[in-house]
Order: structure tokens, then C-alpha cells, then sequence
């Protein structure tokens, strides 16, 4: 009896020694924005606990963060002290939250993968968009490219055996395709939100022009721009734009593009379409005046915020994520390029002919997302949020006011809305 | 009632005062408090008294004028739609028809369903390749598909459509509620004498109904002034605009452009508005008899 006594004293000991080690342990609050399905959900949980097991020290709880509303969560979350020690965000999220002052510099780790010389293993446009002021405020992990997909099949019955490669192609196919009958409505974008801001940045940028000059002066009412906007209403007037563009979103047209009611579709470089849709073709980027066709290509980042109580931890937990997260796009099914370039020797980029075509052929025209401003900055944030170029274009293909005078009010919305 | 008991009644009230204090009383003071200020909630510590200068930038905002508009249009549309096809429904329920008590259950669908699951449905419903064109092109009635929510009219009248499909089965139920509590013998008394079904309707059922139709149209009234999802979710107030309301207008301010202490001069202004109009309307059928 006494040795049973004993032996479970010595067991309570054991168990009380290993509980007072776990309480030691340092915890870490990562958020995670829901970047894919219920896979992509699980194969992070997955990595986290795999990180959690090499640890004796940090201990990582995983979140996942949806994306309705999810500015709204971070500044609730941060203003009411919550501890979040890391985060992946969208694009500009880091120069957003950087500007009221919650973000933690990452300058310790770009050192670390110096010392260690792996730091050039990242793109190296993705790494300079990713600072403010000189201070590292992101670590990127990933690129999406935003495209314009055509249906060759349709373009074939058309009559023409090659995609369009300037904006006035792009307009005569489009009439031809809806004179020969082979849709009604050959062009879709998603205007309802702001990816037909980003739909038309991308348009803007083809046709030499964006939104901001590289000292942050609004240049929406310039005569390129102007012209841009002009293109759009001449596709609404021709009848080549769905009537309800402007109520749009990605995914009624993607439903639209696969069920093969438009010949051209704008969207992310989703690899998975081609098996659903074998005719689904990706473009290169259009040519508009600006001779150079570029891509717009957005780099999404991790993230760390102020709030945290161990920025040694956090540090070491990134850089782990960092290095570790390849399982997240060959397991996860995560729709992205990596932006550590030694991921994509993994045959989910190799052996897929769009993840191909865009790390050959459409990563080395990328330019800067706000082209041609070059750094990012806080309000771009708000700018997809607020959507003013998104509802400008709207007012230009559903109404008859002058061009210029609804990007004058554009420009004024854009202008109150800078901090 | 001795002190001894009125301390008692005190005492025992006192907690739930206490709780209606901090979660809502607080949030309110300190949101008015708020619209006097810069308030920045990332640096809560830098915000300054502003005076009234939130205020008169407000009033001259023609995005607040615009988003006014819509907003009384949309909350006059929504509590007037919903009270007239809920009392409507609530009448049909009351009566002995086939199935009643599955009816009932389905009269409840609409406001069982999320926000977000519903806009959802109603998007594919009413783009240009969904089911309601379909359906129409199919019977002939159109030769074209409609842009339901894609032109500026169009979305200002399916949004307050979709949003009446939200919110009738509410006004159903506590009709019907209502409706239930009536005397029957009141109907049976008129049509003896003479009573036709309108002069029922106008002398004996609105009239026994008029509390509970005051309840729910200034619950209707108040849900839909201050409402955000139902038109977020459907058109995020566009296109080009022509369904923003101050809600949504609010939200931008404060959590896009991080102007918290402007958003809640608009959140005070909705809040002065609301509490004049609700009390103007209580007051104005409290003097009538229906």
C-alpha cells in the first residue's frame, strides 16, 4: 500500500513538474486569414502542431480569421488589447495597421536569413514592397496574380486562333464574338466589389497610368486615365458587358465564365480551372499605350504586431513558418505562388501548366502593385475598402455624366480619404 | 408599501440596473462622448476635443445627405412592407386552412435564415443568368434579362424587396399573436348584425390588434434604420452608391478610414433621429384610435 502510495506521489511530481513547464511555456496568438478551403485550414492547424512539437518553449494557438469584415476584427482586436503576436493579411494590411502603430519591425529577421544567407531565396520585388520607411513590416509568402482567362474554344468558333494582346483587339474580338453569336455577353469582371477596382488598375496600368504618381499625388483624372474609363463605357454601350456588371461579384463570374456565357473573364490564377474547364486559357497581360504590359501581381504578407509580449518567440515562429510553409499550396491547394523562390521547384508548380505560365512568363513582368507609385502605403487599405475607383466605374458604364467630371469626384474621394 | 419593502424592490432591481448600465447605457454616453472628439481607436490616448466640428462637417457632407435619403426610404419601405404582407399572412394563419401549423413553420424561413446565407441566395436569384430571369425569359415575359441589381433603381427597389422577405415573418408572428387574442364572439356579434368582412376588419380586427402593430412596426422601424447587413451583404450599397445608408456610411468611416470620432457624430445623429421619430410615432397612434 505504501509503495502504491509512493509511486503515484512520485506520478503526481511528474505530472505537477511537466504542468508548471507547460505553463511556462511561451504562448503565441497567430491569425490566420482563411486562404483556401477546409484543406488549406487543416494542413496549417497541421503545421502549427508540428511546430508546437519541435518547441519545448513557444507554444502556438492557431486562429483562423474569415474574410468578411476582418479589418473590422484586427482593429477591434488590437484597439481592445487582445493578444495577437502574428498574422498573415492581405496585401496592404501591414502598411495600414503599420501607420497607427501597431506593427512590430521584422528587421531582426531579414538579419537572421542574412547572416544565414538565404534572405535572395525571396522575390525580390515581393521583399521591397513589404517596407515602410526603410523597416521591413512584412515577410511575404505568397503571390497571386490577377488575370484575364479567355475560353479558346469560343475564341476558335470566333474565328481566332490566338487571344487578344492589346485593349482595341480585346474590343474587336469582343464585337465579334457577339456578332457571330457565340455569346451575348463576351466580357465579365466582377464590379461589384473591389476587384473591379483591381480589374481596372490592371487596365490603367496597361494603358500607362494609375491611380497615384510616385509621390502619393492622386493622377486619377490624367487623360490616360480617362481614356481607360472611355474603354470601359464603349465595351457597357456595344452591349459587350453583362447589364448587371455593376452587380458582379468573383464568384457569379467565375459561375458565368465555366458555364460558358462569356468568352472573357477577369480573375485570379486559379490553377484548379483547367481541370474543372480545359478550354480555360490564361492571357498575358494586356497591352495597352504602355508598352511594357505589365502584371499586376499581389503579394500578401506576415505580419507582427506590437501587441506582443514575446517578439523573440513571434520572431521564431515566423521565421519557422517561413521556411516551412511549402505544405500549405502541395497539400493545401492553397491557388498562390510562393514567394520563397526554391518552393517552386515543387512539381504542384511545375507540372501545372498556369502555375507555369505564370512563374515563366507572367512573374517577370510584374511591377509594382500601384504602379506607378512604387512603395506600398497605408491607404491602399482603405482604397480597396472604400472602393472609389470600383463605384466611378460603375457611374461610367451605367450613366452618360462626362468622364471627367466623374473622376474629379473621384479624385476629391480619393483625396479625403488619404490620412 | 413599508421602507423595508421598497428597499427590498431596490435591491433587488439594482443588478439588472447595474448590467443595463454597463453594456448599455455605457456604450452610449460613450459614443456621444466620442463625437466630440478625433478619437482614433489604434491610439486612443492622442484623441483631442474637437467641439462640434464633427458635427458640422456632417452637415456638410453630401454623403450623409444622399445616404439620409435612402436610409428613411428603406426603413419607411421595409417596416411598411413587412407589416402589410405580415399581417396579411398572420390572417391567412389564423383562418383553418390546410397544413396550417407546416405553414406556419415555413412562415418562419426567412427570418430564421442568416443575413449572409440569404443575400447569397437572392444574388443568384436576380443576376443576369439567374433563376428569376430564367423563369421569366422561359414564360415570355421578358425578352432580355433584367438587371435586378445592377442598375442604380432597380437595386434601390430589390433591395427594400429582399429585405421585406427578411423581415415579414417577425410582423407575422406577433400579429398573429394578436390576431389570436381577439374575441371571437366580437366577430360573431357583428355579422349578426350586418357586418361585412371589411367593416370587421376595419371596426374589430385593427383595431384589437393596434398595440401589438405599434410594437412591431417601431421594432421594424428601429431594426431597419440601424440595419447593415441585409444591403451590405446584397449590394455593398451600390451600384454607384444608390443604396448606401448611414449604417453602412458609419461603418466606412470608422473602420476603413479609422475616423472614429466622425463615424459617431453620424451614430449620434441616427440615434437623435430614431429616438424623435419613435417617439413622434408612438405619440401620434397613442392619440388615434385605428
Amino acid at each position: 500500500m505504501k509503495r502504491l502510495l509512493a509511486l503515484l506521489l512520485g506520478c503526481l511530481m511528474i505530472l505537477s513538474v511537466i504542468g508548471v513547464a507547460q505553463a511556462e511555456k511561451t504562448t503565441i496568438h497567430f491569425w490566420d486569414m482563411i486562404w483556401g478551403g477546409e484543406v488549406y485550414v487543416e494542413v496549417a492547424k497541421a503545421l502549427v502542431e508540428e511546430f508546437n512539437a519541435s518547441q519545448d518553449e513557444i507554444e502556438v494557438v492557431y486562429q483562423s480569421v474569415p474574410w468578411a469584415d476582418y479589418t473590422q476584427a484586427f482593429t477591434t482586436a488590437i484597439a481592445g488589447g487582445m493578444q495577437i503576436d502574428c498574422s498573415t493579411g492581405s496585401g496592404a494590411m501591414q502598411h495600414f495597421f503599420a501607420k497607427t502603430g501597431s506593427i512590430l519591425s521584422l528587421d531582426p529577421l531579414i538579419e537572421m536569413w542574412e547572416a544565414e544567407g538565404t534572405l535572395d531565396d525571396f522575390e525580390p520585388f515581393a521583399l521591397g514592397q513589404m517596407q515602410l520607411n526603410g523597416v521591413q513590416i512584412g515577410i511575404p509568402w505568397q503571390i497571386q496574380s490577377k488575370v484575364l482567362w479567355y475560353n479558346e474554344a469560343m475564341l476558335k468558333e470566333a474565328g481566332y486562333d490566338r487571344p487578344p494582346e492589346t485593349l482595341s483587339e480585346l474590343f474587336d474580338y469582343c464585337v465579334t464574338i457577339k456578332e457571330k453569336g457565340v455569346c451575348d455577353t463576351p466580357y465579365a469582371f466582377p464590379l461589384a466589389m473591389d476587384q473591379g477596382a483591381l480589374n481596372y488598375l490592371g487596365f490603367a496600368q496597361s494603358n500607362g497610368t494609375g491611380i497615384w504618381d510616385d509621390d502619393l499625388n492622386v493622377i486619377i483624372d490624367s487623360e490616360e486615365n480617362v481614356k481607360t474609363f472611355q474603354f470601359f463605357r464603349d465595351m457597357m454601350q456595344a452591349g459587350l458587358l453583362p447589364e448587371d456588371v455593376a452587380a458582379l461579384d468573383q464568384t457569379l463570374v467565375d459561375g458565368m465564365f465555366e458555364s460558358g456565357k462569356v468568352a472573357f473573364a477577369y480573375g485570379a490564377n486559379v490553377a484548379a480551372l483547367i481541370e474543372r474547364m480545359p478550354e480555360a486559357k490564361m492571357m498575358n497581360p494586356i497591352m495597352g499605350d504602355y508598352q511594357a504590359a505589365p502584371l499586376q501581381s499581389i503579394v500578401h504578407a506576415m505580419m507582427a504586431y506590437n501587441t506582443t509580449k514575446s517578439p523573440e518567440a513571434t520572431y521564431t515562429f515566423m521565421k519557422w513558418w517561413s521556411e516551412n510553409n511549402l505544405k500549405l499550396f502541395s497539400e493545401g491547394k492553397f491557388a498562390a505562388i510562393p514567394a520563397r523562390i526554391s518552393f517552386r521547384s515543387d512539381p504542384v508548380f511545375t507540372e501545372n501548366p498556369i502555375y507555369k505560365q505564370t512563374i515563366e512568363e507572367l512573374l517577370p513582368k510584374s511591377i509594382e502593385r500601384f504602379w506607378p507609385r512604387k512603395e506600398l502605403f497605408a491607404e491602399a487599405q482603405t482604397f480597396f475598402a472604400e472602393n472609389p475607383v470600383g463605384i466611378s466605374l460603375q457611374e461610367a458604364v451605367l450613366t452618360d455624366r462626362p468622364i471627367e467630371d466623374i473622376l474629379a469626384d473621384c479624385k476629391a474621394t480619393i483625396e479625403d480619404m488619404m490620412f | 408599501m413599508g421602507y423595508k419593502d421598497k428597499r427590498l424592490g431596490y435591491l433587488m432591481v439594482t443588478p439588472s440596473l447595474l448590467i443595463i448600465a454597463v453594456i448599455s447605457i455605457y456604450p452610449v454616453v460613450y459614443g456621444i462622448w466620442m463625437s466630440f472628439t478625433d478619437y482614433n481607436m489604434m491610439n486612443p490616448s492622442a484623441s483631442q476635443f474637437v467641439g462640434i466640428d464633427n458635427f458640422t462637417k456632417l452637415f456638410q457632407d453630401k454623403m450623409f445627405f444622399s445616404s439620409l435619403a435612402y436610409t428613411v426610404i428603406y426603413t419607411v419601405s421595409v417596416a411598411l412592407g413587412g407589416y402589410l404582407v405580415g399581417l396579411g399572412l398572420a390572417m391567412l394563419m389564423n383562418r383553418r386552412i390546410f397544413a396550417r401549423s407546416v405553414m406556419r413553420a415555413f412562415l418562419l424561413a426567412p427570418w430564421v435564415v442568416s443575413a449572409s446565407v440569404a443575400a447569397v441566395c437572392w444574388k443568384w436569384v436576380l443576376y443576369s443568368d439567374g433563376i428569376l430571369n430564367q423563369l421569366m425569359l422561359s414564360l415570355g415575359m421578358i425578352s432580355k434579362p433584367v438587371s435586378f441589381l445592377g442598375l442604380q433603381h432597380n437595386a434601390r427597389i430589390w433591395v427594400i424587396i429582399c429585405s421585406v422577405w427578411k423581415q415579414f415573418p417577425f410582423s407575422a408572428l406577433v400579429l398573429l399573436a394578436g390576431l389570436q387574442s381577439i374575441n371571437n364572439d366580437l366577430y360573431e356579434a357583428a355579422q349578426i348584425d350586418g357586418a361585412n368582412a371589411p367593416k370587421l376588419f376595419w371596426h374589430i380586427t385593427l383595431p384589437g390588434i393596434k398595440q401589438i402593430s405599434l410594437i412591431a412596426t417601431t421594432l421594424q422601424f428601429i431594426w431597419m434604420f440601424n440595419n447593415f447587413d441585409n444591403i451590405y451583404l446584397l449590394t455593398n450599397g451600390g451600384p454607384v452608391k444608390s443604396t448606401f445608408v448611414l449604417s453602412i456610411f458609419s461603418y466606412n468611416t470608422a473602420f476603413n478610414r479609422l475616423q472614429f470620432g466622425y463615424a459617431a457624430s453620424i451614430g449620434v445623429v441616427m440615434l437623435i433621429a430614431l429616438t424623435g421619430i419613435t417617439m413622434f410615432y408612438q405619440k401620434a397612434l397613442e392619440g388615434n384610435t385605428l
